[in-house]
């Protein structure tokens, strides 16, 4: 999918008027244009139709609502809905419902917006142009502007003119940015604490110092976020899978150097010191079953819905509160804790997020032994929480796929295009500062796939592959 | 003081913003980025040129927020990271009293995980802050050890101010000071801007004219466009 329009784009769900009735139309938008980008990793969201929050419709949506049965009263029933949609969006390929010069297809198929103006596909044109630039060359991959930009991206700091001098010396322009790039991953910069790959874990691990323990803890200790960091970080650098984040099964320390600098992270061996973490190794889920984790995420709850949804944002780029990522499971949610999550209103994402949590519900977060696995946990400590509670399984949901427990979970989802897709983009605006682009889209999509594939799902393969992108070399 | 010297400065900003065009076949040579420089007594009247460059068509700049900032404006000055500029001579600008409004982040305590999406009301003022702390601390520097100057030795200084501000001597400073940070060569245009800023301070009667210019060439070249985004 375009993964940029995910977030956007699971409103396709609330093309009907009963905004929540209809979490089928994302798949049945996808059945129709398979090879449309923003179903090529996913499923599209609610911008993708509506304005803002459902189930306001942008010009596409109403457009698109006008052609779907028109005659029956409202709402449809999704059979009617299903039926009549292939047809509505047929209808209104050759139409230009934003009036941004494109039509509806054309953006479907380049993956922009239909509904929106100021998404449009935008071809960098420099046929015809005159005049030249004494800094770079414009119209394509410019090696000096690469140099100076993985500079700053990768080391933190532009190169200096002596840099710069030697660099205009070197017989092999593109290497030369290569082996800057190969330097700059190993820098401070980059890999030390409070570097780019640590920023780019907050919001994955969502840190608090006052409930911090081990070194800079808080005034209530309770687990050390270090670890969570040192792994992620770890899973991003050297000859590291990515995946490690989701299956990892040990810890990870930072080495140093004499000047105290982070110059790499290994996995932690008998005599190296991490923070407390009481998951036994044939139980460990990597970042999803740290101490740190499951104190801040499964907390005092029974169903650790939130676990499941910081995982789904954190590792798949989906966010389940804005109905990203939806995979409605049949006769999902049973609502083993009471809470009530069969109403509509509720069902339409609770029969996603329900089964992806229940393969959480062993693990102890602030009840019980904190940090552990433990199988009699919700008969010990949450007798009280339902009538059924005692009847949840273990066995779940993930991205649709039926997994027998948290352990397995992370093998789909790590093995998942989502979760290729959802690591690159974090590069991508990371380093281009923003989602890709409808003229950038082959380019991101090569890159998780390659990620997938050649590059073995180690990234700093993959930077390398990026920065030799249109989007990151043309200035 | 500097009432003219800012506007000469404002000027210069907008300059610098257009860097890379260089004067072409039938280019008014005193014209660089619509502004003048061939008249001592104008410090306003920006007028608006089409530029003579091929421009990027992606146009896509990005800030570079506080520890590139950090480590660029110690680099082109040769400072160390921790002296580039500190409040009260000890709280670091970048990593803490500016950290936020530069575009930093602060995820253990307040909360704040990503960078704010845009640069705030008081960035400029940050930035600016920074630069200043910095180019006195080079100019300083530089002034009072000439042999082993950075960028600013061998001027030819007369009582505080510069002798013939035509000097080869001037031209190589600023020639230094955008090779360090800008990493390229001035154009003629831009030196000549540099000289004006020079007399425009020195009609303004200052003492110390050649030591307040040097700091303000600088605090200019670190504060465009070019120096701060990429």
């Amino acid at each position: 999918m375009r993964w940029s329009l995910l977030p956007a784009a699971t409103a396709v769900v609330l093309l009907a008027s009963d905004a929540w009735a209809l979490p089928v139309a994302p798949g049945a938008f996808c059945d129709a244009y398979p090879e449309a980008p923003t179903c090529l990793a996913g499923l599209p969201a609610c911008t993708y139709c509506h304005a803002g929050t459902p189930p306001t419709r942008n010009r596409f949506g109403m457009a698109l609502e006008a052609k779907i049965l028109p005659a029956m009263s409202r709402p449809l029933s999704a059979e009617d809905f299903l039926g009549a949609l292939p047809t509505a969006l047929m209808e209104l390929e050759g139409e230009d419902a934003d009036g941004d010069g494109y039509t509806n297809l054309d953006e479907i198929l380049s993956g922009t917006l239909p509904g929106d103006d100021l998404s449009r596909p935008d071809e960098i044109e420099c046929v015809g142009k005159t005049g030249t630039n004494n800094q770079y060359d414009v119209c394509n991959w410019d090696a000096r502007y690469a140099f100076k930009k993985v500079s700053l991206d990768f080391c933190g700091r532009s190169p200096t003119w002596e840099q710069m001098q030697a660099f205009e010396a070197a017989a092999d322009p593109r290497a030369a940015v290569h082996a800057r790039l190969t330097e700059c991953l190993d820098s401070p910069f980059w890999i030390g604490q409070d570097g780019q790959l640590w920023e780019l874990a907050h919001k994955k691990i969502r840190p608090i110092q006052a409930i911090k323990s081990g070194d800079d803890g808080g005034v209530i200790p309770l687990a050390d976020y270090y670890d969570d960091y040192r792994l992620f970080v770890y899973a991003q650098t050297d000859d590291h899978d990515a995946r490690s984040v989701l299956t990892a099964d040990f810890f990870t320390v930072a080495r140093t150097n004499a000047n105290g600098q982070t110059t790499h992270y290994d996995v932690a061996t008998g005599g190296d010191r991490t923070g407390r973490q009481d998951v036994s190794t044939d139980r460990r889920a990597g970042m999803m079953t740290t101490r740190w984790n499951l104190v801040l995420n499964v907390m005092f709850t029974a169903l650790p819905r939130t676990a499941a949804a910081q995982a789904y944002r954190s590792f798949l780029g989906m966010d389940i509160a804005r109905l990203q990522g939806l995979n409605p499971i049949a006769n999902e949610p049973v609502d083993y804790d009471d809470k009530g999550v069969q109403a509509d209103a509720c069902k339409v994402c609770h029969s996603t997020l329900d089964p992806a949590s229940y393969p959480f519900k062993n693990y102890q977060g602030l009840t019980g032994s904190v940090g552990t696995y433990d199988p009699n946990r919700i008969e010990d400590d949450f007798r009280n929480e339902g009538a059924n509670i005692t009847a949840m399984p273990e066995q779940g949901y993930v991205l649709g796929q039926p997994v027998s427990d948290l352990t397995e979970w992370a093998q789909v989802a790590a093995n998942s295009e989502a979760f290729a897709a959802a690591s690159v983009m974090e590069y991508w605006r990371l380093l281009l500062g923003h989602e890709p682009l409808a003229s950038e889209q082959e380019e991101f999509n090569a890159l998780w796939t390659t990620l997938m594939g050649r590059n073995n799902y180690r990234i700093e393969r993959m930077l390398h592959d990026l920065i030799d992108t249109e989007a990151y070399g043309v200035p | 003081m500097f009432r003219k010297t800012y506007a000469v400065l404002a000027l210069s900003s907008f300059l610098y913003a257009c860097p890379s065009a260089e004067p072409t076949p039938g280019d008014n040579p005193t014209r660089d980025g619509g502004t003048s420089v061939d008249d001592p007594n104008r410090d306003g009247g920006v007028t608006t040129t089409t530029p003579s460059f091929l421009a990027s068509e992606k146009g896509s700049v990005r800030f570079k927020r506080n520890r590139r900032i950090q480590a660029d404006f110690a680099t082109a000055l040769d400072l160390n990271d921790a002296a580039v500029c500190n409040e009260l001579g000890q709280y670091s600008c970048a990593d803490f009293i500016h950290r936020i409004t530069l575009g930093g982040v602060e995820a253990y305590v307040q909360g704040l995980n990503e960078p704010l999406p845009f640069t705030s009301v008081t960035t400029p003022l940050a930035v600016e802050r920074m630069a200043l702390f910095a180019c006195r601390e080079r100019v300083t520097t530089d002034l009072a050890d000439s042999d082993n100057a950075r960028i600013w030795g061998g001027l030819p200084l007369a009582n505080g101010a510069l002798a013939d501000v035509e000097a080869e001597e001037v031209a190589a400073a600023v020639q230094r000071l955008y090779q360090r940070a800008l990493l390229r060569n001035p154009t003629p245009d831009e030196v000549a801007h540099h000289r004006q800023l020079y007399r425009d301070i020195e009609a303004d009667g200052q003492p110390n004219a050649a030591r307040d210019w040097a700091i303000l060439s600088c605090h200019a070249v670190l504060t465009s466009m070019e120096s701060l985004f990429y």
